[in-house]
Parts: C-alpha cells; sequence; structure tokens
C-alpha cells in the first residue's frame, strides 16, 4: 500500500497519466459518499500531513520573508517620501499581477522549484504588510512624539521604542490578513511544484474520486484559522494595551 | 554629563542658588544627579534644584513660501529660581514657541536663553530635554505602556537601576494623588484627570530643575482642572521649581503665575508682571482688556479676609447677626456674601472662633486705586 503512494509521489502527484485512486479502500466501490472518512485515516500520515507541514513551511516563509522586507522598507518609507511612494507603486503593481501569470513570468528565472513559490508569494504579502505597518508608524499620535521627544529620547529610541511598539496591532492586522491569503495562493503553487496542499488539492480535482479534494481544502482552511489565531494570541501576549485602544 | 545640574549661577539676584551647588547634591547616586524630593512635611524647602531662566532678544521667524511671520519678537524676560511664570495670551501670541525654545523643540531664530546662568545653545538638545520635565496638554502618555512604566521612562532614559526606579514610580504615584492600584493599568482606562497626574508624575521624575507645561489643564472639566491647579500649587509650595507655564486663560494665569507674562499677536512681550500688579496697573489697553473688565475683582481674589480683618476685637462689635466668612477665604468672596445678604458688614471667623468683623466700605477700600492707561485720542 504505502509503496504504492511513494512511487506516485515519487511521481509526482501532478503529473500522473493514468487516474488513479490510491488505496481508496472500502470508499472506491461505493463512490456515492462524498467523504470517506477510512480513506483519511490512511493517507493522514503518507499524503495529507507532509502536505500540511509543506503547506504550513511555504506559509511561514513567504510571510516571514515579506515581513522583513516590509519591515525594512517601512521604516525607511517613515523618513523618506518619495521611497513610500515608489514601494507603494511597486508592492502594488506586484499584487495586481494574477498569481499563475507571476509564477509563469519568473519560472524562466528561478526554475520549477521552492524558489520560484517562496517569490511569488512574498511579492504577495508586501501591499498588505508594508502599508499596514507604515500606516502603524504614522499613525501615532503627534502628542505622544512631541512629549518623546519633549522628554529627551533621541530619534532612535522614539522610532523603536514608542512608534514601533504602537503600531504593533496595525502590523499585526497586517500579518494577518497576509497570512491567510498566502495559505490560500500557496495551494495554486503546486501548479509549478507538487508542494504542500495544492497538490493535493489539484490531484482531487481531476480524479471522481472527491475526498482527496474536500480533506487538502479542508486542511487549508483550519491552517488559515490555526495560523490566525495564534496571531491574535500572540497579540494579546505582545500588545495586551492593543484591545483597550481600540474603538 | 548632567548638563543643568552642579552649576551654580553666577550673580544670582536671590542668593538661593549658592544652596544648590551644596555637597549634598553631589553625594547622591548613581550619576549623582538626582534629588528626591522629601516627601515629609510640607513646609516650603529652599530652592536647591531650581534654576532661573533669562530670555535674551529671542526671536523667532518663520519663513514660508509667502514670506516669514514672526512668531515671537524679541522676547527678554526673567524667570527667578523656583517661581512659576505663567505665559498667556491670544492664539497667535508666540506662547507656546517661547516655551518650547527652552528646550529647544523650537530653535530660536535670534538671541540666547540661559538656563542657570548657562546658555541652552552649549548644550545638547537631547541631554537638555531630559533635565526638563514637559507637561502637554494631550498629555501624550504612552500608550502601549503602564502607567508605572511610563512614569518610570525619564527614568530609563536616566538609567536608574530597576529597583530604585521602581520605588521612586511608588513615591511618585502618591506625590501626583494617585492610588498605587493604577500602576498596573494602561493609560486608556483611566480618566482625563488621572491621565494628567501620570504626566505630572512623569514629569518630576527625575526632579528636573525646570518644568515646562503647556496648557496642562487645558482640556479638563472645570471641577477637576481646579483641583489639579490647587495641588499643582501645593505641589509646587514644596518643590520649588522654576515652570514656564502656558495657558491662554487668564484666570488660570493669575491664579497660577508669581509672574505673568501677556504676550500679544506677533509675539510681542506686552507686560510682565506680578498678578496684583497687572491687575492694579496695566501696561496698556491691551493688557488692560485682555485681563478684563472685572479685573477690581480679581485683585479682590488675590487678598483674603483674614489680611484686611487685623488688629480687631471681636468683643467690640455685636458679629452674631451678621454673615459669617472664614478668614482664609478671598475678599472677593467676602464681597459676594455682602451682595447675598444684602449685609454692610461680615463676621470672620478662623478655626470656627469669631475674630473680628469686615465691612463693605473696607472690602471696597482695600485696594489701592487701579493706574490704568489712558485711553488712547479717539
Amino acid at each position: 500500500m504505502s509503496a504504492s503512494v511513494n512511487l506516485i509521489l515519487a511521481a509526482g502527484g501532478g503529473s500522473a497519466v493514468i487516474p488513479h485512486f490510491k488505496s481508496s479502500g472500502t470508499c472506491v466501490t461505493s463512490t456515492k459518499a462524498l467523504f470517506c472518512w477510512s480513506w483519511v485515516s490512511s493517507h493522514w500520515g503518507p499524503l495529507l500531513e507532509p502536505g500540511l507541514i509543506q503547506h504550513l513551511e511555504l506559509t511561514a516563509i513567504a510571510v516571514a520573508v515579506g515581513f522583513v522586507i516590509a519591515l525594512v522598507a517601512a521604516l525607511v518609507a517613515h523618513y523618506n517620501h518619495w521611497f513610500a511612494k515608489g514601494f507603494l507603486g511597486l508592492s502594488s503593481l506586484l499584487y495586481t499581477i494574477p498569481t499563475l501569470a507571476f509564477f509563469e513570468m519568473v519560472a524562466p528565472l528561478t526554475g520549477l522549484g521552492k524558489l520560484t513559490i517562496e517569490l511569488g508569494l512574498v511579492g504577495y504579502t508586501l501591499l498588505v504588510l508594508f502599508r499596514n505597518t507604515l500606516t502603524g508608524l504614522q499613525s501615532v499620535s503627534p502628542a505622544i512624539i512631541s512629549s518623546a521627544r519633549g522628554m529627551g529620547m533621541t530619534e532612535r529610541q522614539i522610532l523603536l521604542r514608542v512608534k514601533l511598539r504602537i503600531a504593533v496591532p496595525s502590523i499585526v492586522a497586517g500579518v494577518r490578513v497576509a497570512t491567510v491569503t498566502t495559505v490560500g495562493l500557496a495551494t495554486v503553487a503546486a501548479y509549478i511544484t507538487p508542494l504542500g496542499l495544492g497538490q493535493l488539492i489539484f490531484d482531487g480535482i481531476y480524479s471522481t474520486f472527491k475526498t482527496e479534494l474536500i480533506a487538502a481544502g479542508g486542511l487549508a482552511i483550519l491552517l488559515a484559522l490555526a495560523f490566525d489565531a495564534v496571531l491574535v494570541l500572540a497579540q494579546r501576549i505582545v500588545a495586551p494595551w492593543a484591545s483597550l485602544t481600540a474603538r | 554629563m548632567m548638563q543643568l545640574r552642579n552649576r551654580r549661577v553666577p550673580g544670582d539676584p536671590t542668593g538661593e542658588m549658592g544652596e544648590m551647588g551644596t555637597p549634598k547634591r553631589a553625594s547622591s547616586a548613581p550619576g549623582g544627579e538626582v534629588d528626591l524630593p522629601q516627601s515629609a512635611g510640607e513646609e516650603p524647602q529652599l530652592p536647591h534644584s531650581a534654576l532661573e531662566i533669562r530670555f535674551e532678544h529671542v526671536s523667532k521667524v518663520y519663513g514660508t513660501r509667502s514670506g516669514a511671520t514672526t512668531a515671537l519678537r524679541d522676547l527678554s524676560l526673567v524667570v527667578p529660581p523656583g517661581e512659576i511664570c505663567c505665559l498667556v495670551g491670544p492664539s497667535g501670541g508666540g506662547k507656546t514657541t517661547a516655551m518650547r525654545l527652552v528646550n529647544r523643540l523650537i530653535e530660536a531664530s535670534e538671541g540666547d536663553i540661559l538656563v542657570g546662568g548657562r546658555s541652552i545653545y552649549t548644550i545638547d538638545p537631547v541631554k537638555l530635554r531630559r533635565d526638563i520635565g514637559y507637561v502637554i496638554q494631550d498629555v501624550g502618555l504612552f500608550p502601549h505602556l503602564t502607567i508605572a512604566a511610563n512614569i518610570a521612562v525619564p527614568l530609563r532614559l536616566h538609567r536608574w537601576p530597576k529597583a530604585r526606579a521602581r520605588a521612586r514610580v511608588a513615591e511618585l504615584l502618591k506625590l501626583v494623588g494617585l492610588d498605587s492600584a493604577v500602576a498596573a493599568r494602561y493609560p486608556a482606562m483611566l480618566s482625563g484627570g488621572q491621565q494628567q497626574r501620570v504626566g505630572l508624575a512623569r514629569a518630576l521624575a527625575v526632579d528636573p530643575p525646570i518644568m515646562l507645561m503647556d496648557e496642562p489643564f487645558g482640556a479638563l472639566d472645570p471641577i477637576t482642572r481646579t483641583r489639579l491647579q490647587d495641588e499643582f500649587l501645593r505641589l509646587q509650595r514644596r518643590l520649588r521649581k522654576t515652570v514656564i507655564f502656558v495657558t491662554h486663560d487668564i484666570d488660570e494665569a493669575l491664579k497660577m503665575g508669581d509672574k505673568v507674562a501677556v504676550l500679544r499677536e506677533g509675539g510681542v512681550l506686552a507686560q510682565y508682571a506680578s498678578p496684583a500688579e497687572l491687575l492694579a496697573a496695566p501696561a496698556d489697553e491691551f493688557v488692560a482688556s485682555f485681563v478684563g473688565g472685572d479685573r477690581g475683582l480679581k485683585r479682590l481674589a488675590l487678598q483674603t479676609v483674614g489680611e484686611l480683618c487685623t488688629g480687631k476685637s471681636a468683643a467690640q462689635l455685636d458679629s452674631s447677626a451678621l454673615p459669617a466668612v472664614d478668614a482664609k477665604a478671598s475678599l472677593r468672596t467676602a464681597l459676594s456674601v455682602l451682595i447675598e445678604h444684602h449685609a454692610k458688614a461680615l463676621a470672620v471667623s478662623a478655626d470656627g472662633r469669631a475674630i473680628g468683623i469686615v465691612t463693605l466700605e473696607e472690602v471696597v477700600r482695600a485696594l489701592p486705586r487701579a493706574q490704568l492707561p489712558e485711553a488712547p485720542d479717539r
């Protein structure tokens, strides 16, 4: 059983020419059932779990890299009006390019690998991460900055100890949107290379047996919700004051 | 390191400044910069940490595309150490500009400002500001920090050890009349009045020799404002800071200021005098109208019934039928009571004992005649 699965995995899930049901057990004979739990439990270890972990990795790397780039860009943009406009334009442009077209565009340069996927995913996170971080930095009230400066904080201290801290809720809001979006976009990435839950979803689409599609799709949704919950929790810990000032 | 402290003031007119250079200051650790205010007793102490502020021909001109705007024109004035100087005037009078020049949030176009005899332009702005308490109308508390952490920010900038900073925060909360339970709360959980108390505590944290206050009580309701004004005056009697206090409210200026500087549009100093002088002898029409037509009543407010009713025996007159006022009440209050009761005299009591009477005639003649500016030719 597991040998056949390995074979399919080795051949690449998306590239299978002959329709396959893997070892679908009892469900294959009674195809009326839309969802087959026994398939899920027998394929959790070999298929679903690795897909889920790959998906989590793709998303985490993309958001983390996007966050670092957006943070640095927002810090520069906070002091340089022209850079702000330029970076906003660039990230908006990246955002408007359809996902698949973007993958196709960079694939000749970066190959059909993880790098291509991450490039695309990072590109999509930039706009929301950059805009939210910059907005957070800029929306700190002048009274707070004036009193910080008046008590003798250096500009650097004002940035690191005041502005960035007060921007946390806005930054986290951006990260939440970027993460949930990336979980969704990363499923499309399987079109380029068989990674993550997207690979199982593509398999499921081309199959009459829908359990795989539903299970993988459901896991993607759960992953997005889990990421979101972790981020909400993280904000509660890092910025417990945020819920007080939210109006 | 500490730029403003440990400096004697050459030619200090009051002679009080000599006190601040005593070894007692130098021995306070760490960094030797800060004296904690004594928490016991209310008796006035020597202004050991106050410094004189001197404006010398200070101007501030803003260049704009349409030309230059003068915010402050040739301001020269001296705020003696330990006194409150209120800057008052209409908007556009340059009062906030004048105040923010002192901690170099704004740089002067011309002239010099000396603090404790030393030009502030010889001091690094960041270091200068760390020795100046700064309170603004919008308070500007950090929403992401607890009250205790907010008050400790200046202490952190001065690198106080944690344990000592914690003790100082507790002391400051008591000083400004806040319950120690607020220490762990966030600013958003406090009322406006409480927030301004925290702002005051934060400004007083390192016991700075100078305080700049920009309409600190302007956003508060009248009752809270009066209470905070009174408490600040009581604190000031003890702490003796040199304070520049900006307000647009002449009544607040007259109440809070040892000296009041009236600025007019274009940043011109119209008059710099004590509240009593300002009311009795306004320099010109502008000041006279700015202090208001009821300046006679305002003058009465500066004197108490007890000061008028001295050396009279209660036995001389039967005061039992007269309306009573406390000796600590102002003459203005006394006049109001007289009017209310259609009375010609009041019984004055101190600590519940009758000490004499004051008559309407005495109240009316209590103050020297005002010297009003001559009305301009019509």
